[in-house]
């Protein structure tokens, strides 16, 4: 069996960035090791073809695990699934996404298989058998290190989306896909009583290579229009600070920031935006930072890469233009 | 005929007189009756000593009362007033006098006595009574935004009534009597011409029947003159007399060592003192506060009069079954009246009705500046801005609730001694790279420079608190600063009604200038400034403090720096906004305008400065609340600012600093504004 | 109903945030205050409180340091406070913390234990979970709302793409995110109180643990060290119509858009 497991999240017959910036790393690890890596994915129906992808950036074997428990997700069921197959067959790592539902299981596994868990994690490095493990802490301002032996004890991890190298995609790869069984899911003791998805046409926000974000500054619809326009013409995602999500104007699921999502494009466009500490811990891992701000004082002017000291109303239907002549 | 001989027969006509004395004595019992019903309801307050320093506050009486001083501040309706008042009170002392000759049997109302007061006197006095008062109503009827109510019409005419009808007694008494000294009394005299025509018995029955009913009339209006609005006439006296003796800004000190503190602020009526419930039945209604109120001004919900209006509206309500209330407390009902007495679904919802809520609207509470514009205003010295703030108190240290924007601003004051919650480590890096000496290293200094948090952290006003430490070098001013040790000085924390965190933060800035030497605090802010001289020696920390302008007024004057002289084309046309907290509350007008003088800029005043400023809309803590863009009170007085077209507008606090440039950049206008001390900077060689 | 609510104190986010020689951040000196996400339960916790029988507990671990933290906890309402103070246990490591917490609870006895998602320093997102799997309750984590039952309680899990409302019998464990309740401004009455309610101090004996139970396999932590602050600060002068131009080359030279 594989040594180092990828927990790859399945939905809607895909498989989201972060699994495959997961598992090129994992690679380099199992090999330093002398395993392999393995994507694990779960569903109550798996489709075969759906699995190709994961092989060509690199898992070894992709094992699945098919059981109408596990849909819709609960912690129980998935948490007791993998522990279940930790246990069985002893891998030396298990890495998540930093989302919601790695941050849902990997404490849980975690302690039933008595394994340390780092999450979070912004970079992965390989020193003969031993893995260094970085992450941030104190809002952004402190960069932690651990080392970690998975030889001597097996690790999880949770890893931030965008943060590792991409992977590479190789088609010559063969395709090994091994299907497994658990006895017992145990009780479940969460009732799923609702589950409300909002989706967007628009790229994943964490995913996006290029992200529009709108704060205080664009004060209501017609500023949202304009970012949204904005998203449009460099096939951007849009996010919001903390202040344009309590106003309503951006859905909460989009914030920008310490209590919301971590992004790293190449490019973050901050429109209006003052650049707080907390906004800035979930995106100073962009690139390129462009703000657009009225106010010459604002914080975020001090860790922009470009900063348009302007009227957003003005600057970016100018700024639109400018993109849409360029193309 | 002699002239000492003058006189007139009193009573002329007039039979059973006797009349009017029983009649006289039941007006006054009526009036003594509505006297006490005020008297028990103001009384439902606590109890606070306003009668210490008696010469003081009878000069005060003196001033704005006798001499209506205030009054007259307000050029027309002050002269109309004084044309009532004097008018009023000199008939008075004619009635007065002649009732004395008349019932007491003292012999003075005759000669030139009667010739000047109560002949000429007393015409010319019903004469400027008459006009005034048909001024008022006149000017009640025209102006709109006096908030004319039917009572205030109504006492008017029935004064202009006895006025009038007094005219008339007299026109036909001369025409009656004849009179060999009508010529004393050039307007009866004017008036019997009127009634020339009528035969003797005509004049004698007009004569009777207008005299009974102006008597009618008269003792009417003494009945009911402590009912109505009238009763300002003992009221206001009192107010101006019981006042404040204290700075204007002062707040009421709230002991939080004391364990047995029990309320927290005003939480009900019944927890303002009786002065402050005095106050309500003393507002007459003038409206000069609400003219003045920025908050007013700028389309807030709030108006001093009529927070006056509502609760006095809600003493009347709520004061008699505050007293029900303790009456029955004391026992002083029996079993059987208690059980009778229980509370009516009406008087249960009257007792229901909350302060803050029903009777003063939250929006109107929290949209109050504290700039004082109100009581400078007022000719009756009430109290308007402590009311506020000990509503505020009571709702944010007893209830916990206040608008959520200042959540935070609390938290980081508590935090990070900064409203802005910027890290406390970072408070010196105004500096920059100017080398400034810290107190560590000066314990001694002569000045400590106090930046206050604007000065220290806010990136335009760290340009003043630069500028100002540039001109204090080039003076060779032994002065340091306080460094990261400087925190919050409490005022914005104290005036939102915060009074335990002010306590905390206060205490802790006494504590650390206590550990130093220096001779006095210079400070670029007027509410520091006030903190210092007003709210600390509360608590125990007294030190001299001085505005940076006075000391840069003084550096001027002694020759320590020297501003360039300018040619006259090259001279700016200047204009300086007061503010509240070092002009109204601190009567520091002058050093600024000196400064601004001497650097030979051409000083254009804005029609409302001084007293009369209109505030930058940032005070009371306003600066962290949030307001809308239509009811911005910067935007009023940028306005005004711009109407006197100057070249720079120069301000002496921050709030007024940030305020007006906001102002400026959100009308795209390009007049800089600039701090006094900035100003000088670029005039010094 | 008894609710527990586990808090943490850390390093007021505005704070410079230093690193001493060894690598490690320096405590001393710092503005103290509670985890914000902590203050989120809190406020949970007492709205429960609020509007009916429930018996609030402030649960901490640290030395006396953490007590301001825990009076805060009780001006803000909280009834009573309980500190697991002993030098045995690594603070740093969220595995001990979770295995303090979870055998402080055992002792507690509460019906519902509450507590931040992650902490506002940290931020690992491991300790309430793991309590809850060490002690075989339920737990929901990013919870933006509550309805506490009798027996159960209904939560909204916040997930990337929209939430979920999740049922769970009590005992249940649940993880505060923003958004669940906004936290109450102390009143002056409440610091007041607060110095007088009873905080229980326990060590590692007391709630029946020894240092031994506390060992487990753990991560190696090396120094860490400041980020360095991102370099940037470039404000374009001049037109807008040329500034944006500018931009907009530039961006295209650097590769940051195609």
């Amino acid at each position: 069996m594989s040594d180092i497991w990828v927990f790859s999240t399945y939905r809607n017959s895909t498989f989201n960035k972060v699994s495959y910036e997961m598992i090129a790393s994992s690679r380099k690890l199992a090999t330093s090791l002398g395993g392999s890596t393995a994507s694990i994915v779960f569903d109550s129906i798996v489709h075969e073809a759906d699995l190709v992808p994961l092989a060509y950036y690199g898992a070894d074997d992709v094992l699945i695990l098919e059981d109408p428990s596990l849909s819709p997700y609960t912690t129980d069921a998935y948490a007791n699934a993998l522990t279940a197959l930790a246990e069985k067959y002893k891998p030396l790592a298990i890495f998540f996404a930093n989302d919601a539902v790695g941050l849902d299981m990997a404490p849980v596994v975690a302690q039933n298989i008595g394994a340390p868990l780092l999450t979070d994690v912004m970079d992965m490095t390989v020193e003969g058998t031993k893995l260094l493990l970085s992450r941030e802490a104190y809002s952004g301002k402190i960069v932690q290190e651990f080392a970690l032996d998975p030889g001597r004890h097996p690790l999880i991890a949770t890893i931030r989306a965008g943060a590792l190298e991409a992977a590479q995609c190789d088609e010559t790869r063969p395709v090994h896909v091994t299907r497994t069984q658990i006895e017992d899911f145990g009780t479940i003791r969460q009732v799923v009583k609702d589950v409300v998805r909002k989706t967007s046409a628009r790229v994943d926000l964490t995913e996006a290579r290029c992200v529009v974000g709108g704060g205080r500054g664009i004060r209501g619809e017609a500023g949202v229009k304009l970012i949204e326009d904005l998203a449009d013409v460099l096939g951007a995602a849009v996010g919001g600070s903390r202040a344009a999500i309590d106003e309503g104007w951006i859905e909460g699921q989009y914030q920008i920031g310490q209590t919301g999502k971590s992004i790293a494009p190449d490019l973050y466009i901050a429109c209006g935006i003052s650049g707080t500490i907390q906004h800035m811990s979930g995106a100073s891992a962009a690139k390129c930072i462009v703000a657009i701000n009225k106010d010459e004082e604002a914080d975020i002017f001090k860790v922009a890469d470009y900063g348009i000291v302007a009227d957003l109303f003005t600057a970016i239907p100018l700024l639109i233009e400018e993109l849409r002549l360029q193309n | 005929m002699e002239a000492a001989s003058a006189t007139r027969e009193y009573l002329w006509n007039i039979n059973q007189e006797w009349i009017m004395y029983p009649c006289f004595v039941f007006a006054l019992a009526v009036s003594v009756y509505f006297f006490y019903r005020r008297y028990r309801l103001w009384k439902v307050g606590q109890p606070e000593n306003r009668s210490d320093h008696r010469g003081q506050r009878l000069s005060g009486v003196i001033k704005d009362a006798f001499l209506q001083l205030k009054v007259l501040r307000v050029k027309g309706i002050g002269i109309a007033h004084l044309g009532m008042y004097a008018g009023m009170v000199i008939l008075l002392i004619a009635t007065a006098s002649i009732a004395a000759q008349v019932d007491l049997g003292l012999d003075f109302a005759h000669g030139y006595y009667y010739l000047i007061v109560i002949a000429l006197g007393s015409d010319f006095a019903g004469l400027a009574f008459c006009l005034a008062i048909a001024f008022c109503i006149i000017r009640r009827i025209a102006n709109k935004k006096l908030d004319t109510k039917p009572s205030d019409i109504v006492v008017l005419v029935l004064l202009l009534t006895v006025g009038v009808g007094g005219f008339a007694v007299e026109g036909l008494r001369i025409a009656g009597a004849g009179d060999p000294w009508r010529d004393w009394s050039p307007i009866g005299s004017l008036v019997a011409l009127a009634f020339e025509n009528l035969d003797a018995n005509q004049i004698a029955t007009a004569h009777r029947v207008l005299w009974w009913s102006h008597m009618a009339l008269a003792f009417a209006l003494i009945a009911y003159w402590t009912y109505s609005k009238l009763v300002h006439v003992l009221l206001i006296p009192s107010s101006i007399y019981h006042r404040s003796l204290k700075p204007a800004s002062s707040l009421p000190f709230v002991d939080f060592e004391d364990d047995n503190l029990d309320t927290l602020g005003v939480g009900c009526l019944e927890d303002f003192t009786w002065k402050d419930l005095f106050d309500t039945q003393a507002c007459i209604r003038c409206n000069r506060c609400q003219e003045n109120c920025p908050a007013y001004l700028s389309g807030k919900p709030l108006s001093p009069k009529a927070l006056m209006d509502d609760l006095g509206a809600h003493l009347e309500e709520r004061g008699a079954l505050i007293l029900d209330m303790r009456a029955k407390k004391k026992g002083a009902l029996t079993q059987e009246e208690q059980a009778t007495r229980k509370p009516t679904d009406e008087q249960r919802d009257i007792m229901a009705k909350t302060l803050v809520g029903d009777t003063v609207k939250p929006d109107a509470l929290w949209a109050c500046t504290t700039c004082g514009s109100c009581m400078e205003q007022c000719p009756a010295s009430l109290e308007h801005v402590p009311k506020i703030v000990k509503m505020r108190t009571y709702q944010v240290c007893t209830e916990s609730v206040f608008p959520s924007e200042l959540h935070s601003t609390f938290r980081n004051m508590e935090t990070n001694g900064n409203p802005w919650g910027l890290g406390w480590e970072t408070r010196s890096e105004w500096m920059g790279d100017c080398d400034l000496p810290l107190i560590d290293g000066n314990p001694n200094a002569e000045y400590l420079f106090w930046t206050g948090c604007a000065g220290a952290f806010d990136s335009r006003n760290q340009r003043v608190s630069r500028a100002f430490a540039q001109i204090m070098s080039r003076a060779e001013i032994d002065f340091a600063i306080l460094g990261n040790k400087e925190r919050c000085c409490g005022d914005a924390a104290r005036r939102l009604g915060n009074e335990y965190l002010y306590y905390t933060l206060a205490n802790e800035n006494i504590e650390t200038l206590k550990r130093y030497k220096f001779k006095k605090i210079v400070t670029t802010c007027p509410h520091c400034y006030n903190a210092f001289k007003v709210d600390y020696p509360q608590l125990g920390g007294c030190f001299e403090a001085v505005h940076h302008t006075e000391l840069i007024k003084e550096l001027i004057e002694q020759g320590r720096i020297a501003p360039r002289s300018l040619e006259p084309e090259m001279r700016s046309s200047i204009t300086y906004q007061d503010s509240c907290y070092l002009g109204r509350y601190n009567g520091i007008y002058q050093a600024p305008r000196k400064i601004l003088s001497s650097l030979h800029l051409d000083i254009v005043e804005m029609k409302k400065s001084q007293q009369d400023s209109l505030c930058c809309g940032a005070g009371g803590g306003r600066i962290w609340l949030d307001e809308q863009e239509t009811q911005r009170v910067s935007t009023l007085r940028t306005a005004q600012a711009l109407e006197t077209s100057p070249e720079i507008v120069a301000t002496a606090c921050p709030y007024c600093l940030t305020m007006l440039s906001d102002g400026m950049s959100m009308r795209d206008a390009p007049t800089p504004v600039k701090d006094v001390a900035e100003i000088v900077l670029a005039h010094i060689g | 109903m008894r609710i527990v609510v586990c808090i943490k104190q850390c390093i007021d986010a505005e704070a410079i945030t230093k690193v001493d020689d060894h690598g490690q951040v320096i405590k001393e000196g710092q503005s103290l205050v509670i985890d914000p996400y902590s203050e989120f339960a809190v406020e949970r916790a007492l709205q429960a409180k609020d509007c009916g029988e429930a018996e609030t507990i402030a649960l901490a671990i640290g030395g006396q340091e953490v007590m301001p933290t825990i009076r805060h906890a009780l001006a803000m309402g909280v009834d009573s406070g309980c500190l697991v103070d002993d030098p045995a246990i690594d603070l740093d490591d969220p595995v001990e913390k979770s295995i303090v917490l979870a055998k402080a609870l055992t002792k507690l006895q509460p019906d519902l234990i509450m507590g931040g998602y992650k902490s506002g320093d940290t931020s690992q997102a491991q300790v309430i979970p793991r309590l809850a799997t060490f002690l075989k309750i339920p737990y929901v984590g990013i919870v933006t709302h509550l309805e506490i039952g009798e027996h159960a309680v209904e939560a909204t899990h916040e997930t990337d793409d929209g939430f979920e409302i999740i049922q769970v019998e009590l005992p249940a464990a649940i993880a505060a995110q923003q958004g669940l309740a906004e936290p109450r401004y102390p009143s002056v009455r409440g610091i007041m109180q607060s110095k007088k309610k009873p905080v229980e101090i326990y060590n590692l004996e007391d709630i029946g643990l020894s240092p031994s139970e506390l060992d487990h396999p753990k991560p190696c932590v090396l120094p860490c060290r400041p980020k360095p602050a991102r370099k940037g600060g470039r404000i374009m002068k001049g037109e807008l119509s040329v500034v944006i131009s500018d931009v907009v080359a530039a961006l295209k030279s650097d590769g940051a858009i195609s």
